[in-house]
């Protein structure tokens, strides 16, 4: 009985003067993943212009669809209510399945192979909306932007030519970060 | 002598409340960390929305929710350990690092030799378990377990190792029977760049390790890695060397790529040496009945896997994986080398909306060579085996997001046993988003090892206590049949809220034709000194029944620390004619704690507390009874970030201790070591 109290006693000593030793004096330095991929989405969006074309009008929202990741979604809605990006609003939309692509000028998927073997299809779509993705290959497969997972970081690629045949300009700040994929040799 | 003044006074109920009153007191600290937020920490989202995108890249992520989605949709007793879990607990072997494994009986007989099992029947043979390192199957065709020292890689590169308890032969096959391990390491896509590990300790002399990853073209991308480690020297129970030191070198590549749309190709190789110190205790005719043999005990392997995937449309995908695998390991008692040729497919595709179908084929070609010496003979000395086998399981949605019934079946042939029907039925019920209920009833088997077909050996003398002197001998049973199993499992996921859910699995098993020592003759030889010979062989002359169960829990109270409590209950129950195997070797209670601390200033501490129950060791040829106490300690390691790019870390193992003994050999008589508390200390450097 001893024994075990000793034992308990000891490892809480250590645990609770570890915890209030670093308690809120800065930030976690560990982040949940989809928190920060769903705060790069919202950051990236200010460094995409789409052509005019793509919205009705002045005022006409900037509209996201998160497909394959319910809790990103949740986030991403958060993250955005409120802001504004090149003073338009920000609605976010969490689907099941790839119903009016058009309707839409930012696309987020999930890794679901399913999804991934849909791009095809999605790129014969005649409209100016952006993939970004989390499958390791996803501006390999026909996405525009991949934010994968290297070891604990996210990485970033962009299908270059791909966003330029769907009318959209990522603004060289963006490259500069990322990783191009397409990009012939010299 | 402990610097802890306690008693090892062992009383296994205990153990349970260990983690409770822990948790229970941590909880009275950290009374916020369920409240009122329900998807995430608004002052982490705004922090994080005032970072620039280069600071945004650079922070370090976990996954806890990825994981736990993945898990709810099994209908099995799945655990993932990730390899950020592997970092964080400190192991720096594979088998180390199955500890986190509730349900897992992980014991370390010395400093290179472990036995692992699932669900109990443990030893340093134990073989009713499947491991798989990248889908090539790794335990050993002479006595289907396997030599942990020789199953390594580059630990980074380990992406995560997913443990399946209870069977899992209906898709991975014979052996399959207690659970599936599978090692999975991570896609030459993640390992971009060069990563230096190194470091030193007590136990650890020194380790060191390079690891270098780029892209060939936009589609293709490659790593290759060495590696080293030298490990020391555990004490024997009297405080002298154990002579069980470890050095081991390892090298190994691989290449990931996508050819076209639909092809997703991999290529991955390893070359390894192991050099393990032994020292053995055979017995003898004269006083004190047993010498020593000292010596280094040598195993090479090296093996090379192609896989292919073809996506023939949104539903339908094909894969082909085809690898070598070639072993050898040199003894003084046994010298073997075998080469395994192994071919396989899946194919899987959607019929009709409600059936997830999968469907596969395997070819496997074992050639072996042994050496036969003066003690040991396998008759034939080499031989040729094939194994053919198919599969097929259908998912079926009963209701969408709801209920889910999966049923399918194996079928295998082998030259010993024949044909091998291994069906399983599972169905998984989701009434709440938060709520998962699952259930199986498997049928797996074990077919019998090279070793229990052909293997013969003469020992000289041992039972002092007899009037006699005894020679022993074991003869192979050529008709030996396959074990059986029939297990009975329900499981309950429960996810309240994404900072906390418990996984709890209940099982039951009936084993049958359990492959146990049986007696077969007994003469006396009466010239010119007499002695008594007994012949021993195997036979499938034990059932056995086993219940159990495991729950794992894991909460997040705060965005910087983690708490993993995990509880195993185990009981088993065997009838034999002539064995007394099964009886009380396995530890009844296992429990541990898991602290994980993200500190300010880059700093990570983790604590690590584990309890194990007694168990009882037997030798199985003399019925030499050894018991092995119960055990408590604890691991700790922190770790410092001085830059993203550079890690330093300290780790103290088995800190409650100088030493504790954790298992004892059944067989062949390896001299048991002492584990001891042991400190190191590591930089890793990504560049």
């Amino acid at each position: 009985m001893i024994f075990n109290k000793k034992i308990i006693f000891l490892f809480i000593l250590i645990q609770v003067f570890f915890c209030f030793g670093s308690h809120d004096y800065c930030q976690a330095n560990s982040v949940q993943e989809d928190q920060i991929k769903a705060v790069f989405i919202f950051n990236l969006m200010n460094f995409i212009t789409w052509p005019d074309s793509s919205f009705s009008g002045k005022n006409d929202t900037i509209k996201v669809g998160v497909i394959g990741n319910h809790q990103l979604g949740t986030i991403l809605k958060k993250v955005v209510s409120e802001e504004l990006i090149q003073g338009r609003r920000i609605k976010t939309t969490v689907n099941e399945d790839l119903l009016n692509l058009c309707d839409y000028h930012l696309i987020f998927i999930s890794s679901t192979k399913k999804m991934i073997r849909n791009l095809k299809q999605i790129r014969n779509k005649d409209c100016s909306f952006l993939t970004v993705g989390d499958e390791p290959a996803f501006a390999h497969k026909g996405g525009i932007i991949s934010l994968v997972r290297d070891d604990k970081r996210i990485r970033v690629e962009i299908n270059a030519a791909l966003a330029k045949k769907a009318g959209i300009k990522i603004s060289s700040k963006l490259m500069r970060i990322a990783t191009i994929i397409g990009r012939k040799k010299p | 002598m402990s610097w802890i003044p306690f008693n090892h006074k062992k009383n296994p109920l205990l153990c349970v409340f260990i983690t409770l009153i822990a948790f229970l007191l941590l909880s009275l600290f950290f009374p916020l960390g369920l409240q009122a937020d329900d998807i995430d920490n608004k002052n982490d989202l705004e922090y994080l929305k005032k970072l620039s995108l280069e600071k945004l890249l650079e922070i370090e992520v976990t996954s806890v929710s990825k994981k736990e989605e993945k898990m709810t949709d099994a209908a099995a007793a799945i655990f993932v350990v990730t390899s950020d879990d592997i970092c964080r607990s400190g192991a720096t072997s594979i088998a180390d690092a199955l500890r986190l494994v509730p349900g897992l009986q992980v014991a370390q007989l010395n400093s290179n030799i472990w036995a692992i099992s699932a669900r109990g029947m443990n030893s340093r043979f134990a073989n009713k378990l499947l491991v798989l390192m990248d889908g090539r199957i790794v335990y050993s065709p002479s006595f289907s377990g396997v030599f942990w020292n020789v199953q390594d890689t580059f630990m980074d590169d380990i992406d995560r190792i997913e443990v399946i308890r209870g069977p899992g032969a209906t898709l991975w096959g014979a052996n399959a029977v207690n659970g599936v391990i599978n090692i999975i390491t991570k896609s030459a896509t993640k390992t971009h760049g060069g990563l230096i590990t190194t470091g030193m300790g007590t136990h650890e002399k020194y380790f060191g390790g390079i690891r270098y990853g780029n892209r060939i073209n936009d589609n293709i991308s490659f790593r290759i890695y060495s590696k080293y480690l030298d490990r020391s020297h555990f004490i024997d129970s009297s405080g002298n060397a154990a002579h069980d030191d470890w050095d081991s070198i390892q090298s190994g590549f691989r290449i990931d790529g996508a050819l076209g749309d639909a092809n997703q190709l991999t290529i991955q190789g390893d070359i390894i040496e192991v050099m393990s110190g032994q020292l053995s205790t055979p017995p003898t005719n004269e006083p004190p009945y047993y010498y020593s043999i000292i010596e280094d005990v040598k195993s090479k392997g090296k093996n090379l896997l192609f896989r292919l995937q073809h996506d023939f449309s949104n539903d339908s995908s094909l894969s082909l994986q085809f690898y070598m695998d070639i072993t050898e390991y040199n003894e003084s008692l046994a010298h073997f080398k075998y080469d395994v040729y192994d071919f396989s497919l899946e194919h899987y595709f959607q019929l009709a909306k409600r059936h997830e179908m999968i469907w596969g084929l395997g070819a496997r070609l074992i050639k072996d060579d042994f050496s036969n010496g003066t003690r040991v003979t396998f008759t034939p000395d080499s031989r040729n085996e094939e194994l053919f086998s198919t599969f097929i399981q259908d998912n079926i949605i009963l209701i969408k997001d709801c209920l889910r019934f999966i049923i399918g079946t194996k079928i295998e042939h082998n030259k010993s046993t024949g044909y091998e029907i291994q069906p399983s039925g599972r169905l998984t019920w989701t009434p709440h988003n938060n709520h998962t209920l699952w259930g199986a009833v498997s049928r797996a088997v074990r077919m019998p090892s090279r070793g229990e077909n052909t293997f013969n050996f003469d020992l000289d003398s041992i039972l002092p206590e007899s009037i006699l002197p005894v020679k022993l001998g074991f003869i192979a049973n050529q008709s030996m049949d396959s074990e059986e199993l029939l297990a009975y499992e329900l499981g309950y996921r429960f996810y309240p809220h994404r900072k906390f859910s418990v996984d709890l699995a209940l099982f039951y098993n009936e084993y049958e034709k359990l492959g146990t020592l049986v007696p077969s003759e007994s003469t006396i030889i009466p010239d010119p000194d007499p002695y008594l010979q007994i012949f021993t062989t195997v036979g499938n002359n034990t059932t056995a029944e086993s219940y159990g169960i495991e729950l794992a829990v894991d909460w997040l109270p705060l965005n910087w620390l983690r708490l993993r409590p995990t509880y195993t209950f185990l009981s088993m129950n065997s009838e034999s004619n002539n064995s007394p195997m099964f009886k009380d070797d396995f530890p009844r209670h296992q429990c541990s704690l898991m602290s994980s601390m993200d500190l300010p200033c880059n700093l990570k501490f983790d604590l690590w507390l584990r309890f194990v129950d007694k168990l009882t060791g037997r030798n199985i040829f003399s019925s030499q009874i050894t018991n092995v106490s119960s055990y408590t300690t604890f691991d700790a390691r922190l770790s410092w970030k001085p830059s993203p790019d550079l890690e330093l870390s300290i780790v103290g193992q088995n800190l409650l201790d100088r030493h504790h003994s954790e298992f004892v050999t059944e067989f062949f008589s390896v001299a048991r070591s002492e584990i001891e508390r042991s400190v190191y200390g590591k930089i890793q450097w990504s560049f």
